[in-house]
């Protein structure tokens, strides 16, 4: 690795950091513009969630008495530990600087422990919604992580690595053809990020139900920079899982390690490209279906699990005979 | 085992390193959380969870420590369960190499658990520590707690310093933990000290890798130019209030959750097959003025499971196959599940 | 010779009482209808204090008689109906705060209205080993009235769900005695916005009542009009806001629209879009006109092609209907000793609509069906207001076509006497009892379909975790402000 090359790889490494933290907020936006016009309704500007993350950092904090450390020191947690899993995929490009720095497990267990932070932080007022909220995300999360782990199995399976840019390549190479495995594996990790970012048919997050509410609950205490700052996590992790979903199943486009800039552009467009479809699809799946009772999110998850099971089976199948 | 038996001493090496590596931090970790439960105790006198509660406010150092531990035995990266549970995913993730049918579909299964249980340990620990350091005390006893002394904390802040050190810095665990695995399989891992950044390279640098260091630099960096940022930018204004929990702030610590309540989802989503836990609710009717109540009924499964079913299994067998047809999808899920195994296990034995 | 003939035979009657016969009764006789609520021969419409009385309003099953029991309580107590008549507890507890009286033997202590309490107000007891409290409102998230809510739950198993209403009491009691009858007409509509139509209807009727005077056939039919408007308004909200509950919300966009033409027809019709204060004794203060009587049926037609279109989408959404059927069964028998009226006794067996009974003009000569279903779960709930839309739509339909001709309005004397009425609003039957003296009035009582509804939805959470109650709420929709007077 000469010194010009590992130079530029840190350049675009450090694009993309920033890359992910910029689109996060336009992601949601689009999905909720897209959510209003299919309500008729003519919905809130595309960038209304960076004037409400700016309104937020602004306005004053007003902390509950009993509140600890532990309560302000969460949400700072949780925005930097959430952004190095985004600036752990690869979005328009592979092979970057710090890929190698951890694989799909890493950002399994990087989201983990921002989940792990903020139910902890729910639980710091004493309030009975902030268990609500905690109580009902360790349960769906525990349903989730195994089905997570089947999704990665099944994925490395295929790619023969756990690494992200060296699966995105193999997928980009067109060597894999259409696969049953990988189908399965997508619906799988379509559930268990409709779980993990909080969304219909799992949560609402537009709820005012105090008592229905997950993510919401948790950060019922919340206010000021401290929200604005949860609101960009999951704004970013959105954001994460939607690329995550990109680089794994649809890599095309995606520039390879040591490619030319204008690679990298094209790379660009069409990562762009990936999560407006995503966020409109996202935006029309929400519109189409009513949210599930609390306790059939495990059937829910359950599935998931059952299909990335499937996944890794019929892939020793096809390969044993 | 499997692995070396089918001459594959690299991935033997790895899944031993992980096993050991396993056996290291929870050595660690659990000692850790049974010195913080002894100085919660020694502080309050109490053992029941349900008697505690706001102990972060007394005894801020020692729930700093447990901290640590809860995270770690919930295999949260940077510190060292996690590290221990992904060199075991990968493991896992070599196991089609292997000739054996059965052991192809158990590992992926034992895969599926170590994430379950991983998860589970999470909520376990969400709970514990949420209930016992974190909310509003309980009991008097939480109320007045006081921080336990400095010989104390002290092997609390050192395993939780080691919890820390090895999730960060892996390759030293694994290269001392090398002789061992030599000496039993004849293989080893690869030397982790090596690599340039000190990463975790099980097999190639193409298959995987982890660098427990980098991840913490990286957090410990964006944590630092979150901070910079948010202080440079935002509002610092700060003010302090009541709780805001929907404009009825009571102060009974009867208002926020209870361990039992904490664990009532999980348990009612797994319990109901493990433990065959049955909730009975007696509410009385609008204007009774008589106490509501409720009873947990929990039932042992070894009983039930292997001493009942002989003396009714006859009677019992034609009834349930109706019942087949009334299951919930979980439960289906879960025949889908056995069906496929064994199906699966019918055929490696078969051929 | 029936149960309500005998005991007013007990009593004696005062004839300036209309139309329901009223009787001026002994404790013994007291406590006979006390024993046949209980039974469950008798329905309770409502029980109120007087100055140095209590009365209660009765309905016999049977025959949809009604009759009013007074008692005198010179020394301030009185036989409580709630010792043994549960639905009486918490307008004996208003009693208790408004007026002062002791309902003796009342198991309830506690205040209702008056919050002067505040914090340190008990709530009812709960056994069980690791139980929480999880304390709601009284300000929600959401654009709502103020109410709180007390769950005791183990995780998401809910034990005991108690009420504490009261937070937008207003003194509306206070406000009417003394009020001149305009006064009066105005705020009666106005102490549940929702249904203003309805209630200024049940405070002009009871005024006409006592008075004697019969407004004119097309005031009749134009209220009628009015009502219906604001019934298919307002159960278009709730049946979007129900789907909304259940995180369904294109049901609700598309119903938001329907309930704004709604609203905007009645504007341009009536000059107010919850048509306030256009029903007053003697009559409507506003005619139809021909545009208006055109444009309210063309979207009449309009709404009932569309709203066909959303039921459908309803009926086959899979996901949603997991969420409402068999959630928040209310059972026949609670809904029929609380007398619970509206979609929520509809839903659960009770078929009681006083559109049909004890009935008033025009509906006698209208024809519509009341839709009665025995699930009782909140699924039940919207079939019922699903089926009410398009009942409201034909009534509207039937309205304009077959409306008389004529006078709008007729003089009311400033005479005296007591008048009662039971109306519909879309929520059920609302109870307007007042005595005039010399064209003001000295006592008016209103009594909401929600005081009979707020109890049962502690008890249909029963068997429903945590997170569904919102929906149950929601399919109940009772009024807080209608309740707290």
């Amino acid at each position: 690795m000469n010194e010009p090359a590992s130079l530029w790889l840190l350049l675009v490494q450090f694009a993309q950091m920033s890359l992910v933290i910029c689109l996060a907020p336009l992601l949601t936006g689009l999905v909720r513009k897209v959510k209003a016009r299919l309500q008729r309704r003519r919905g809130p500007p595309l960038l209304q969630p960076y004037r409400d993350l700016r309104r937020l950092m602004l306005k004053q904090v007003v902390l509950a008495e009993n509140a600890s450390w532990l309560f302000r020191v969460v949400p700072y947690l949780m925005l930097s530990i959430t952004w190095v899993a985004a600036a752990l995929v690869p979005t328009f490009a592979t092979g970057l600087m710090f890929n190698w720095t951890g694989d799909l497990i890493a950002i399994a267990g990087l989201l983990g422990a921002a989940r792990f932070a903020q139910a902890l932080a729910a639980l710091d007022i004493g309030t009975s919604f902030g268990g609500i909220g905690s109580s009902r995300e360790v349960m769906f999360a525990s349903l989730a992580e195994p089905a997570t782990m089947m999704i990665i199995l099944c994925v490395a399976l295929v790619a023969g690595s756990t690494q992200l840019s060296t699966i995105a390549d193999h997928m980009a190479n067109g060597a894999v053809g259409l696969r049953v495995s990988l189908a399965l594996a997508l619906i799988a990790l379509i559930i268990v990020a409709l779980a993990e970012n909080a969304r219909i048919p799992v949560d609402n997050p537009a709820t005012h139900l105090e008592l229905t509410m997950v993510h919401e609950a948790m950060v019922l205490e919340y206010s000021g920079r401290h929200l604005a700052m949860i609101d960009l996590a999951a704004f970013l992790k959105l954001l994460l899982y939607l690329s995550l979903i990109g680089c794994i199943f649809f890599p095309f486009g995606i520039a390879q390690a040591g490619a030319g800039p204008e690679y990298y552009l094209i790379g660009l467009a069409f990562y762009v490209m990936k999560l407006m479809l995503g966020g409109v699809l996202l935006g029309v799946f929400e519109m189409s279906i009513a949210k599930l009772r609390v306790f059939r999110v495990p059937n829910f998850l359950g599935a998931g699990f059952m299909l990335g099971l499937l996944g890794v089976l019929l892939l020793y199948v096809s390969r044993g005979m | 085992m499997a692995y070396w038996a089918n001459g594959l001493p690299a991935g033997a090496a790895l899944a031993l390193t992980a096993a050991l590596f396993h056996v290291f931090n929870h050595s660690v970790f659990k000692s850790l959380l049974f010195f913080g439960s002894g100085a919660v105790l020694t502080a309050t006198g109490e053992r029941d969870m349900e008697h505690l509660g706001g102990l972060i406010h007394r005894m801020p150092k020692t729930a700093f420590a447990f901290l640590v531990g809860c995270a770690a035995i919930s295999a949260l990266p940077p510190l060292n369960g996690f590290v221990s549970e992904w060199l075991t995913f990968q493991a896992i993730v070599l196991n089609p190499d292997l000739p054996q049918w059965g052991l192809k579909i158990a590992i992926p299964a034992d895969g599926a658990l170590l994430a379950l249980s991983a998860a589970l340990a999470a909520a376990c620990f969400v709970k514990a520590f949420g209930v016992c350091f974190l909310g509003r005390p309980r009991s008097t006893q939480a109320a007045s707690a006081r921080e336990v002394d400095y010989f104390s904390l002290a092997p609390m802040f050192i395993l939780a310093a080691i919890c820390l050190l090895a999730g960060v810095l892996p390759g030293v665990v694994v290269d001392s933990l090398e002789p061992v695995t030599t000496s039993i399989l004849g293989g080893r891992m690869p030397t982790q000290l090596g690599d340039r950044w000190l990463s975790l390279v099980p097999m190639s640098a193409g298959r995987s890798s982890y660098n427990g260091l980098l991840v913490f630099l990286f957090i410990t960096a964006s944590t630092l130019i979150v901070v910079f940022l948010v202080h440079r930018f935002a509002s610092n204004a700060i003010r302090r209030s009541a709780a805001w929990d929907c404009g009825f702030p009571d102060p009974r610590p009867e208002t926020q959750y209870t361990a039992e309540s904490f664990a009532q989802p999980i348990r009612r989503v797994f319990g109901s097959v493990v433990f065959r836990t049955r909730e009975v609710v007696d509410m009385p009717l609008p204007g009774d003025m008589r106490p509501a109540r409720i009873t947990r009924f929990a039932r042992d499964v070894a009983w039930d499971g292997l001493y009942i079913p002989v003396a009714a299994a006859v009677g019992a067998m034609a009834d349930w196959m109706n019942v087949l047809q009334f299951l919930t999808i979980r439960q289906y899920l879960a025949f889908v599940f056995i069906a496929l195994v064994a199906l699966l296990t019918a055929l490696a034995l078969w051929q | 010779m029936t149960i309500l003939t005998a005991l007013l035979d007990e009593g004696g009657p005062i004839p300036a009482h209309r139309p329901f016969p009223r009787a001026l009764v002994r404790e013994a006789t007291w406590q006979r209808a006390i024993g046949h609520l209980a039974s469950g021969e008798l329905t309770l419409l409502s029980v109120w204090g007087d100055v140095g009385h209590v009365h209660m309003a009765l309905l016999e099953d049977e025959d949809h008689r009604i009759a009013v029991l007074t008692l005198p309580c010179p020394d301030g107590t009185y036989p409580a109906i709630g010792q043994t008549h549960p639905p009486a507890i918490r307008l004996e507890r208003a009693i208790r705060d408004l007026f002062g009286y002791d309902p003796v033997g009342l198991p309830d202590p506690r205040g209702w209205l008056d919050h002067r309490d505040g914090t340190a107000y008990a709530f009812l007891p709960v056994e069980g080993e690791g139980l929480h409290q999880i304390p709601v409102g009284p300000v929600h998230a959401g654009i709502i009235e103020p109410g709180h809510f007390r769950f005791t739950c183990d995780g998401e198993t809910v034990v005991r769900l108690e009420q504490r209403l009261g937070y937008v009491h207003k003194g509306v009691d206070e406000l009417f005695s003394g009020a001149p009858l305009d006064r009066a007409a105005r705020l009666a509509c106005r102490v549940s916005g929702d249904s203003a139509a309805a209630l200024g209807l049940g405070f002009a009727r009871a005024v006409e009542a006592a008075l004697g005077v019969v407004p004119p056939p097309r005031a009749v039919w134009l209220r009628a009009l009015m009502a219906e408007m604001e019934r298919v308004a307002n159960h278009l909200g709730d049946f979007g806001a129900i789907c909304n509950d259940a995180s369904f919300t294109i049901i609700m966009a598309h119903c938001a629209v329907l309930r704004e033409r709604m609203l905007r027809a009645a504007h341009d019709a009536f000059g107010h879009r919850l048509i306030m204060d256009r029903i007053v004794p003697g009559g409507v203060t506003m005619d139809l006109d021909e545009a208006n009587r055109t444009a309210i049926a063309a979207l009449a037609d309009d709404v009932r092609k569309k709203f066909t279109a959303l039921t459908l989408l309803y009926d086959r959404t899979a996901s949603l209907q997991d969420r409402t059927v068999t959630t928040g069964i209310l059972k026949p028998e609670l809904a029929r000793q609380f007398g619970a009226g509206g979609y929520v006794g509809r839903a659960s067996g009770r078929a009681f609509d006083s559109r049909k009974h004890p009935g008033y003009a025009p509906y006698d000569s209208l024809s519509f069906e009341v839709p009665v279903l025995t699930e009782g779960d909140v699924n039940a709930r919207v079939w019922i207001r699903v089926r009410e839309i398009g009942q409201s739509l034909n009534l509207i339909e039937q309205i304009l076509r077959d409306m008389p001709e004529g006078d709008i309005q007729t003089v009311v004397p400033a005479g005296s006497g007591e008048g009662m009425s039971l109306t519909e609003t879309f929520r059920g039957d609302v109870l307007v009892w007042l005595r005039l003296n010399g064209g003001v009035v000295d006592r008016c009582h209103v009594r909401d379909a929600s005081w009979f509804q707020w109890p049962l939805l502690e008890a249909v959470i029963e068997g429903n975790i945590v997170a569904d109650f919102p929906l149950c709420n929601k399919s109940f929709n009772c009024s807080y402000s209608g309740h707290d007077l």
